[in-house]
């Protein structure tokens, strides 16, 4: 949809993109990352024509943006700076609705955009749109920032290092809804980064820049998997191996469990066999309270219950998790298997063998 | 516990019951009201006077009860509570109305006998009012919202207001000058009004857009404000001396421009000097108002399709009124001052009152043009006060 | 935009003073005199409907001067003696002459400015030198000769004047030498503004050891302050008579000013004048009050 054709930007001597060319598909969440300097920005800002090329030319479904009047083509362009940079004398509902104030919709068209946008956001507090940017969070103000970008459901979304200022816990679920929200609109999403693991977690495909050149575009795995590129690999990380997990989930890679409820644990201990190390114990209301070792300990217990081992709260992972969450709760914990559970209900557990062995199935 | 350790309780009780600014207005009200000087009687107009203390005008009894009266407005103020302010400021006010209501009286009594016997108030109660004006300032701003100020400068102003629309001070020298002035007054102060704010009018209409150009260009940025600044140095009188030469010369060669009003001398070369005075101000503060909006609310303007325009009146200058209507302030301010002097090229306005004092060495004429300068100047002032700061709540500006 | 520039137009259009064509804009100096015969000329205009624009006590003499010339002012009241300043091709000592100094001054003004010079009153309101009563009558002194004498016998001078009296050539310079006395740096006390108001209080109330003042020969303040003026009776000072001076356009327009304004000139004198400018200055009655009041008790107008 978006096609770069051998575009260069220079500023005087400087050249800051060389000659690249490149495309990016409909309803794809493109990332273009780099170190500092690599371009990636200025890249991003030549698409809506807030910097103009020296040479070559980038079309949108063909047609070259320079065709459009600059202010015509960014209304229908989304965009989102990391300083967020909401309008501080508008209110939230005023800022939202800048851009289709500027395209003449009118007020009903507008009031119902708001609300949908406000409940896309998971804002749906009507107090929200009252408030002006300086009386909210910065978590809540970038989402009023994508929530205006998005205001005029333009088909095109350009993200410059949008969580940048955010702390960690704020920019992961603002990333969490990037990625819903793409899951359920597919917009085509262009996002700067420096950061590579946002950029795995988030891309479709990955656009590596250097020196204004572009050295790589593809999947994320592929980029992770580079062991030819020595800027690729130094870039991506030691790592990248950790990184790949990002990418994988608990919930395709559970495996059956074996369990026994607290009231059966005394028939469990008769019939006993060898095969397993350890069960996972329930009790009467089916949800996981622990594990029992599998050893001759049994044998000479008075009492089986207290045998088990209980208190495994910080275990248990839910299916949604990541392998790499997966992977680091097993080590903090120092085991090899997790209970997965889901709605406070055990659905199997995960071993490392499994999280180790997998990427060899990449 | 022996006298002098009293003593020196009392002064640290006294030291920890006042603070510096409530000491300062007690010492001035005081050393108002005890004054050699609180009014000066002439015998005429021109002749010298004779000083006349505050205890000619109002008994011993009222002076002691003066003191403790202003003594409980202090002692009332310290809550820094509304309700009590305001009966402070009402005693303070109901205190100078007073003064000045007795010697109004007096006044009444003396030229009642002798018709070109003059009273004029003299420093004892410009001192007093002086005193109390310091103080009204210091605890009005104890208080924020505009209303709230609104209702403690009427308790504060009033009771003086009504004496004197009431007429009881009409015999006072400063009076009997605004009645033989009376038609005329009305009119400079339309005049001063005209010019004034006439100038500074002119001022935004050619500075704003001066301003949102320059802002675009670095270099001759810096040329416009050395011009500006330049300007600023020359002293009004000089300016207004110095406009007079080329203007005569072109209404000479042009008459019929007289028609319009251009002229050498007139409010046209105070309006042209006033203006270019009002320009530094207006045009810097423009400047770095729009120059001071953050840059990630102008790129995110541009990035969603403002255009050029519309970013500079819906985002900068909206964003900017709270130090535009600031240098407003301070030009308007300037102006009201310098116009006074502009009477002396026969543009009108208050000066003539003080120039035509001046020359007739009348010093209660010379307060009938000073005196109401002042006060216009302070409510420009406070009302464009009041302006920048709803502006700056409604951009919430601080908080970014 | 069209519609500010439309309103600063008509804003320009209506406060241009004179734009009303018919009518004459009666001007004056700043100093009280000025303001008396000032509204004199007015209420007399008015009185014979001719309307007028009150431009009086617009500024000093250079002020209103420059307004004349330019048509800013159309008639004002001017002092014969002044063509001496005004002017520099004249005989020298034509102004000590009441009508040779008027005669010259009418031509002059009208060769060079087409300015016309009506009827003069028969009064000179010229500089002198006054002091306080009790002095003089202490040393006997009636006229600038005893000052003199007073002067050359040692006797303390302080006198408050103005650079220009201190500095003009016909004034404090001429009675020096007429008169033959010598006042050093010392005795002068002078004041820049040049104002007979200042150096009369001075001398009343003694300030900086000041004992005599300049003065005008009309001055308000004189009778008020206990001040007595020396008598020139040398006729050393050039006569500094009022009188109406209009522009020839506006004259034209309404020759039967002249007639008009003639009676009211002619009937002032030195001791009228000085009445009526001390109820000004003194009594603080205004201008207007009185030059009405002297209007109609000499029915010159009802």
């Amino acid at each position: 949809m978006i096609k770069f054709e051998n575009v260069s930007k220079a500023y005087e001597e400087n050249n800051v993109v060389k000659n690249l060319s490149f495309e990016i598909k409909k309803g794809e969440l493109c990332v273009l990352i780099g170190p500092s300097g690599c371009g990636k920005s200025t890249t991003l800002k030549m698409i809506n024509r807030l910097v103009e090329p020296t040479e070559g030319a980038i079309t949108i479904d063909e047609k070259d943006v320079r065709d459009f009047k600059p202010e015509i083509l960014r209304r229908r362009i989304g965009y989102v700076i990391q300083n967020i940079g909401l309008f501080p004398h508008l209110s939230v509902k005023e800022n939202i609705s800048v851009v289709p104030k500027l395209l003449k919709w009118d007020k009903d068209n507008i009031d119902k955009r708001v609300f949908e946008l406000m409940d896309l956001m998971g804002m749906q507090e009507n107090q929200f749109l009252k408030k002006y940017p300086s009386e909210l969070s910065g978590g809540q103000a970038q989402r009023i920032g994508v929530a205006r970008a998005l205001a005029a459901d333009p088909d095109i979304v350009l993200m410059d290092e949008p969580f940048g200022a955010l702390d960690p816990i704020t920019k992961s679920g603002l990333q969490n809804e990037i990625l819903r929200l793409q899951r359920k609109v597919q917009k085509t999403i262009v996002f700067v980064t420096h950061d590579i693991d946002e950029a795995v977690k988030l891309a479709d495909r990955i656009a590596v820049m250097n020196e204004g050149k572009l050295v790589a575009y593809d999947k994320p795995e592929s980029i992770l998997n580079n062991k030819e590129n020595e800027f690729i690999k130094k870039f991506v990380g030691f790592d990248r191996a950790l990184k790949k997990l990002t990418r994988l989930y608990v919930e395709d890679f559970i495996k059956p469990y074996k369990s026994v409820k607290t009231a059966d644990l005394s028939e469990f201990a008769k019939s006993r066999t060898e095969s397993e190390i350890f069960v996972w114990v329930l009790d009467d209301n089916g949800e996981l309270k622990g594990w029992l070792n599998n050893d001759d300990s049994i044998d000479f217990a008075e009492d089986i219950e207290n045998l088990v081992v209980t208190g495994i709260e910080n275990l248990q992972i839910s299916p949604g998790c990541s392998l790499r969450d997966a992977l680091s709760v097993m080590m903090s914990e120092n085991v090899v298997t997790l209970p997965v559970v889901d709605n406070k209900k055990l659905i199997g557990e995960i071993r490392l063998a499994d999280i180790v062995g997998n990427e060899k199935n990449i | 516990m022996d006298l002098s350790t009293n003593k020196a309780y009392a002064g640290l009780v006294f030291r920890r019951l006042l603070d510096k600014n409530e000491i300062i207005f007690l010492f001035l009200f005081v050393l108002g009201m005890f004054s050699g000087s609180f009014i000066v009687e002439k015998p005429n107009r021109l002749a010298g006077g004779a000083p006349l203390a505050l205890d000619s005008v109002i008994s011993g009894i009222s002076i002691t009860a003066a003191a403790i009266i202003a003594l409980i407005a202090v002692l009332l103020s310290k809550k820094k509570n509304f309700v009590y302010t305001n009966l402070s400021f009402l005693f303070l006010g109901l205190l100078l109305s007073f003064f000045l209501w007795q010697a109004g009286d007096y006044a009444a009594g003396v030229t009642s006998h002798n018709d070109y016997a003059r009273i004029s108030l003299s420093y004892g109660f410009w001192f007093l009012l002086g005193a109390c004006y310091f103080f009204y300032i210091y605890n009005i701003n104890f208080f924020s919202g505009a209303f709230y100020r609104f209702l403690l400068s009427i308790s504060f102003f009033l009771p003086l207001t009504v004496v004197l629309a009431a007429g009881f001070a009409d015999k006072l020298s400063l009076l009997i000058e605004f009645y033989y002035n009376q038609d005329r007054f009305f009119g400079e102060v339309l005049n001063h009004f005209k010019i004034a704010y006439g100038a500074v009018a002119l001022a935004v209409i050619t500075g704003f857009p001066l301003a949102v150009f320059i802002t675009r260009n670095k270099k001759i940025s810096e040329k416009v404000f050395n011009m500006l600044g330049i300007l600023q140095t020359i002293p009004s009188i000089a300016l207004f001396g110095f406009l007079m030469i080329p203007l005569a010369f072109i209404v000479n060669m042009f008459p019929v421009l007289g028609k319009f009003g251009i002229s050498g001398i007139g409010w046209f070369p105070a309006v042209i000097a006033l203006y270019l005075y009002s320009l530094l101000p207006v045009v810097i503060n423009v400047f770095t108002g729009i120059k001071s909006v953050p840059g990630d609310v102008v790129e995110a303007a541009r990035g969603m399709g403002m255009g050029k325009y519309q970013i500079l009146f819906r985002i900068k200058i909206l964003l900017s009124l709270p130090v535009i209507l600031n240098g407003i302030r301070v030009a308007l301010v300037q102006s009201v001052g310098n116009t006074a002097v502009a009477a002396l090229i026969g543009a009108g306005g208050l000066g003539v009152f003080i120039f035509q004092g001046l020359g007739q060495a009348a010093p209660d004429l010379i307060l009938l043009g000073a005196i109401p300068t002042i006060i216009i100047a302070v409510l420009t002032d406070s009302f464009m006060q009041i302006l920048a700061d709803y502006t700056k709540k409604k951009t919430a500006y601080d908080k970014i | 935009m069209k519609k500010l520039l439309g309103i600063l137009f008509i804003t320009i259009f209506f406060t241009g003073s004179g734009f009303a064509k018919e009518k004459v804009v009666v001007g004056s100096k700043i100093d009280t005199e000025g303001s008396l015969l000032g509204n004199m000329i007015m209420l007399m205009l008015e009185e014979n409907d001719i309307s007028t624009v009150n431009k009086i006590q617009l500024g000093p003499t250079n002020i209103v001067r420059n307004a004349i010339k330019t048509g800013q002012i159309d008639i004002y009241p001017e002092y014969t003696g002044n063509g001496a300043f005004f002017f520099d091709n004249f005989e020298k000592g034509v102004f000590k002459d009441f009508q040779k100094g008027y005669e010259t001054v009418k031509k002059l003004d009208y060769k060079e400015n087409k300015i016309v010079w009506l009827t003069p009153a028969d009064a000179n309101n010229t500089w002198a030198i006054a002091t306080r009563k009790e002095l003089a009558e202490k040393h006997s002194l009636n006229s600038l000769e005893d000052f003199a004498t007073y002067v050359n016998n040692g006797g303390y001078v302080k006198l408050a004047c103005s650079e220009e009296f201190a500095t003009r050539e016909d004034a404090l310079p001429a009675f020096m030498e007429v008169y033959g006395f010598k006042l050093k740096d010392e005795n002068l006390l002078v004041l820049s503004g040049g104002n007979t108001a200042q150096t009369e209080k001075a001398a009343a109330q003694k300030t900086s050891g000041v004992n005599f003042a300049m003065a005008y020969g009309t001055d308000g303040a004189l009778a008020a302050l206990n001040l007595v003026v020396l008598e020139d009776t040398k006729n050393v000072q050039p006569v500094y008579a009022p009188a109406p001076i209009i522009r020839e356009k506006v004259l034209n327009k309404y020759p039967e000013i002249k007639k008009i304004l003639k009676p009211v000139f002619e009937s002032l004198n030195l001791e009228k004048l000085q009445k009526m400018n001390s109820k000004i200055a003194i009594g603080g009655v205004p201008a207007e009050v009185v030059a009405e009041n002297y209007l109609k008790s000499n029915g010159f107008i009802d």
